[in-house]
């Protein structure tokens, strides 16, 4: 894996360790006067979209140097004004709206306000009017209502809003119902974002003379100007709203924001409305009034969701399980087993998901049971809540059902012992892989990979000894292998001395397996001699054994086959094996790292061991490496693996010769 | 389904205005007349609306799902629009999928339940609102938006709503990460003091100065559209390429879209910090200076309350800086009293090793797990359960993406009212919290009660 050449650098460093404590980021620029801005300022002025924009970024590296100085600032504004009263260009004008929407204050109003009748000028004068504080750029917002019309009205309407200009009320309420049905919108938005009380009167007023789209976006707007009196502390004013826009005639997502208001102030108080909507006909609202039900606390939620279950239907009894199922609430355990009955597969399969969250050790049982029977989605659901239950009395109850379980149920809840890493099912699990059912014996070997310890060491060896499919094989060294990994030292010898004795090759073979998989140094010796045994699946046992080596320490035996294996397969595999090992983590200077690779390529003949090589150059960027990459751009079979590593190392390369 | 390019927008939403309530949540659209595993009455409904880069690999994504079905696309780009079509086309087997260049006339279709949003983000607040208002699910492409304003207006419009949102955070979705945030949730690493953020940019991206040539935008493209809500500026071939992403008009590039949210949301995540910010921010930063105009070089200090400290770089600072990154890119590294974890897409590594091997069972405790960010989006959908990436994670990546840029451009170190989420006595910062969008377009203005 690429990351282990990473490791091999980083294993070292304990803790982020800073390289370099030295400032990081741009040279600070001489601080310039606003008179030595002149020359810049005219090529601002004289600005168009086409052309370079250096005067821009000088003016900005300006201005940002005089974020500290007011008096500086209040030069620089009337400065930039006497460019908007010029015949700047657009553009000009346009970048020094911006900064005034940075510096600007209420002396820039006047001067914008002339702007705004504009279309031309209309949204880069709004940009800086309605960023500058004070009541200036608010009177020539609301001043510039009656010069305006369509999008420019809208605009400045919109800012009025973003301003929540409390004063512009009257004259957005008369906008209300506008024949402009763009100014109407407009106007709502702006009253729900000034969001007072006379804009919540102007709302409801001006609600009832609208119908279709209109009505709607007033009615979010009266939606929207109530929650911002619940937020100033006029709960009973929003409430009036709420009780008023949940009702069954208003449209749907309108009912839906209604109680999301009505949950949010009212808290508590709000159970019996949210209740009576968890029959609603609409799936919205019932949705809604069940997810702002399961966001109150306590037990009598809890208790009311499982009540309404059997009238739901089974979309909304998949979101009530959800909801039981996240509020975690024990009480709703026997309606959530019940539901496991349902004829539904959607809400079977929510229920199950529930019963993860909610279950005890007699839960273990029912899931297993499931899981054991159902097929697909249902059966995945039974295993991932077997897997995650959570509860004191879950693991015992997996244990004892190990022992006592039949069929496919015991089978699961192996598995689960697996799953869960419950090492106190170790030793029922080692019982079990001598059950004389194969897939019992399977999964038992499989689960033990993860809860075994050196306790099961000399039972796995001996399951190693006499197993009796290559597959068998397989799967118990695997386990032994993790079951030793587990003690420290890792505990090989018996392992070893088993090899020594034993007679049967692929036995042999799997224990030299077993002895690369734990990596421990004892083993080491035994593995460099078997590299020559002269049976050829020994030899070719050991060449994989070191490959699976932790550590670099087999490389120059792998180097050595490599070369001269007289075996053509075994100096492949050796091959592999060496090129497999070069990021294991290592003191290794990167020019050593890069003769290796170098060495690796040349012994490749085939495009895998080409490829692989080519997989971690970039991971060692220096000229050796980049040279090797560069020598196989024109081989076709991995042109695209090496233009692809040179790109990456000179990037790197780049990055190194900036430090 | 009907194609419904030719109908006036208004026209459009008057005659839907009527059908707005009443339409059932999931699939009222047996009429489709699918076959498959799924009934077609379960099935998912969805719009696409931005089917560029990201979104057309979106949309191949979504026609995987059995239980979904892809009816609409829409794009500002002709091509772009008739292209997804007809992949979704190809997909089905019909000729049903419905194209839109507004996404106002595809958001007022009553049989849509929900929508994946991948347009620049300029647009992200005003369609994910829009959407919400309409009662659509949505999966939004990151970041979320282009100020602290708008994010919290989203979340807003998103809360009250009760709809479903899914933030393009899908590392989310990937076993390191997850992996990772467990660790560190179980103390495995100890306590954890700081999150070293390796992200883009860096000194390649400046090589090349980029300019553009000013002209009409071609037939089939509606520019005005294109730039929505963000200032006017005239059409180049250059400006609506990638490079707009690191044009601040539309973007805050690589500190932003351009991946850096990506871990951002991870130190988010791994602080156990969805619902908050942190309360403190200072940095240094070299910006472009050409049509580009965000920072490509950056080195950004957070703080949080609970005294964790976020590093924020891109590839050259960090590279030069730590050892962790010298060798990685666009990675994590999360430092505890008693270890760190070092996490990227590729993998992940950790000191002690042994960490890597380290079990986190049943009774630890666990986060969301999901292997499929899609997939998870679609269950929160039919259960309402929380997705992975909520609309509070979303909002609060948001700002601190925002928190950084405010910080570079101001030169000063800012200190964060996490409640409040505005600067702590700086008006000259807060102002930068929001900004104008050009008419017709507006944003909410929150105000949803605590």
């Amino acid at each position: 894996m690429r990351l282990k050449a990473q490791a091999a650098i980083l294993i070292a460093v304990a803790v982020a360790i800073p390289l370099a404590g030295q400032p990081y980021g741009p040279k600070p620029r001489p601080v310039r006067k606003l008179a030595e801005m002149e020359p810049v300022l005219a090529r601002i002025a004289a600005w168009e979209y086409s052309q370079s924009r250096e005067p821009l970024y000088d003016f900005a590296e300006f201005l940002q140097g005089a974020l500290g100085s007011p008096a500086e600032l209040q030069r620089i504004e009337s400065r930039l004004l006497r460019i908007l009263e010029s015949d700047a260009t657009l553009a000009g004008k346009d970048f020094v709206c911006r900064q005034l929407s940075f510096i600007g204050t209420e002396a820039s109003a006047p001067v914008l306000a002339g702007m705004l009748a504009r279309p031309e000028t209309n949204d880069m004068a709004r940009y800086a009017l309605e960023r500058i504080p004070g009541p200036a750029p608010g009177e020539a917002l609301r001043g510039a209502l009656a010069k305006t019309s369509g999008k420019a009205k809208v605009g400045v309407i919109n800012s009025l809003g973003q301003r929540g200009d409390a004063k512009s009320v009257p004259a957005l309420a008369s906008l209300i119902g506008s024949p402009d049905e763009g100014i109407s919108e407009a106007a709502v938005a702006a009253l729900a974002a000034i969001g007072n009380q006379p804009a919540l009167k102007a709302l409801a007023a001006g609600r009832c003379r609208l119908n279709g789209i209109g009505r709607l976006r007033a009615s979010e707007a009266y939606l929207r100007c109530a929650g911002s009196l619940a937020a100033a502390g006029n709960r009973a004013a929003a409430l009036k709203v709420y009780r008023e826009l949940k009702a069954d005639g208003e449209p749907e997502m309108i009912r839906v924001a209604a109680l999301s208001g009505l949950a949010a102030v009212a808290g508590k108080e709000s159970i019996p409305e949210l209740e009576s909507n968890l029959a609603s006909r609409s799936p919205k609202v019932q949705a809604a009034a069940i997810r702002l039900l399961n966001d109150i606390p306590g037990p009598e939620i809890t208790r009311l969701l499982a009540g309404t279950f059997a009238k739901l239907s089974p979309a909304g009894q998949v979101r009530v399980l959800a909801a039981l199922g996240g509020r975690g609430d024990a009480g709703a355990r026997p309606l959530v087993t019940a539901a496991l009955q349902s004829a539904d597969p959607g809400v079977r399969i929510q229920a199950l998901a529930a019963l993860g969250r909610l279950g005890d050790g007699a839960s273990a049982m029912t899931l297993a049971g499931v899981a054991a029977k159902a097929g697909g989605s249902e059966r995945d659901a039974a295993r991932q809540s077997l897997y995650t239950l959570r509860g004191t009395d879950v693991e015992a109850a997996i244990v004892t059902g190990i022992g006592s379980a039949t069929g496919g149920a015991r089978i699961e809840l192996i598995r689960a012992a697996g799953e869960r890493g419950i090492s106190a099912a170790a030793d029922a699990l080692v019982s079990a892989a001598r059950d004389p059912d194969r897939e019992v014996r399977r999964e038992s070997v499989r689960a033990l990979r993860s809860v075994a310890g050196p306790a099961q060491s000399t039972a796995l060896l001996t399951l190693l000894l006499g197993a009796q499919s290559a597959s068998d094989r397989r799967e118990v060294s695997a386990t032994l292998a993790a079951a030793l990994r587990r003690s420290s030292p890792p505990g090989i010898g018996e392992a070893i001395a088993a090899y020594q004795a034993e007679p049967n090759p692929q036995i042999r073979a799997a224990l030299l397996d077993v002895m690369g998989k734990v990596s421990a140094g004892e083993a080491l010796p035994v593995l460099r001699r078997s590299l020559t045994d002269s049976d050829p699946e020994i030899a070719r046992a050991a060449i994989l054994a070191l490959s699976e080596w932790m550590t670099p320490d087999p490389m120059q035996d792998l180097l050595t086959a490599a070369r001269s294996a007289a075996n053509p397969a075994h100096r492949v595999l050796a091959l592999r094996g060496f090129i497999k090992l070069i990021p294991a983590p290592s003191n290794r200077s990167m020019s050593d790292t890069a003769g290796l690779l170098a060495e690796a390529m040349r012994l490749a003949a085939q495009p895998e061991e080409k490829r692989a090589v080519l997989a971690l150059l970039p991971d060692y960027p220096t000229r050796e490496t980049l040279r090797i990459a560069q020598a196989l751009v024109e081989d076709g079979a991995v042109a695209r693996e090496a233009r692809y590593a040179v790109s990456r190392i000179r990037l790197a390369l780049g990055a190194e010769s900036e430090k | 389904m009907a194609h419904r390019e030719g109908l006036a927008r208004r026209e459009f939403l008057k005659r839907t205005a009527a059908g707005i309530a009443g339409f059932p949540a999931i699939v009222p659209a047996s009429a489709l007349g699918l076959s498959g595993a799924t009934p077609p009455s379960e099935r998912i409904v969805m719009g696409s609306i931005g089917v560029g880069n990201m979104g057309s690999g979106h949309l191949r994504g979504l026609l995987q799902y059995d239980d979904v079905r892809v009816a609409a696309v829409c794009d500002v780009q002709e091509t772009r629009r008739q292209r997804a079509k007809a992949v979704v086309d190809a997909a089905y087997g019909d000729q049903s999928c419905a194209v839109y260049n507004d996404f106002r006339e595809l958001l007022a279709r009553g049989d849509i339940d929900a929508v994946l949003i991948a347009t620049g983000e300029r647009w992200h607040p005003l369609i994910g609102m829009e959407a919400a208002r309409r009662g659509k699910h949505m999966y939004q492409e990151k970041p979320m938006c282009l100020s602290v304003a708008e994010a919290k207006a989203q979340r807003e419009a998103v809360r009250r709503a009760g709809v479903v949102f899914q933030f393009g955070t899908q590392q989310r979705s990937s076993y390191y990460y997850r992996f990772s945030m467990e660790l560190v949730r179980n103390g495995r690493i100890g306590e954890l003091q700081k999150i070293l953020i390796c992200s883009n940019g860096g000194y390649g991206y400046a090589r090349q100065r980029i300019e553009e040539q000013v002209k009409d935008p071609p037939p089939g493209f509606d520019y005005d559209m294109w730039l929505g809500p963000s200032p006017y500026n005239p059409y180049s071939d250059t400006r609506v390429s990638g490079i707009w992403m690191s044009i601040t008009d539309y973007g805050l590039g690589h500190m932003g879209g351009l991946w850096g949210i990506h871990d951002l949301d991870i130190a988010q995540w791994a602080n156990n910090a969805d619902n908050t910010t942190p309360v403190s921010v200072e940095g240094t930063g070299v910006f472009h200076d050409d049509i580009r105009d965000t920072a490509y070089i950056y080195d950004i200090e957070y703080k949080y309350a609970n005294g964790v400290v976020c590093q924020y770089m891109d590839l050259s600072t960090a590279k030069k800086r730590y050892e962790q990154f010298r060798y990685g890119a666009m990675a994590c590294c999360l430092v505890g009293s008693e270890g760190w974890i070092y996490v990227a897409r590729e993998g992940m590594r950790t000191n002690p090793p042994s960490l890597m091997r380290s079990f986190i069972g049943p009774n630890d405790i666990r986060v969301i797990q999901s292997n499929d960010h899609k997939r998870n989006f679609f269950d929160a959908i039919r259960t309402g359960r929380p997705t992975i990436s909520p609309v509070e994670a979303a909002a609060h990546d948001e700002m601190m993406c925002q928190m950084g840029d405010i910080a570079l451009r101001t030169r000063r170190k800012l200190r964060w009212d996490p409640v409040k989420e505005i600067f702590i006595d700086d008006p000259e910062a807060n102002r930068r919290l929001s900004r104008s969008m050009r008419s017709p377009w507006r944003c909410d203005v929150p105000e949803m009660p605590a």
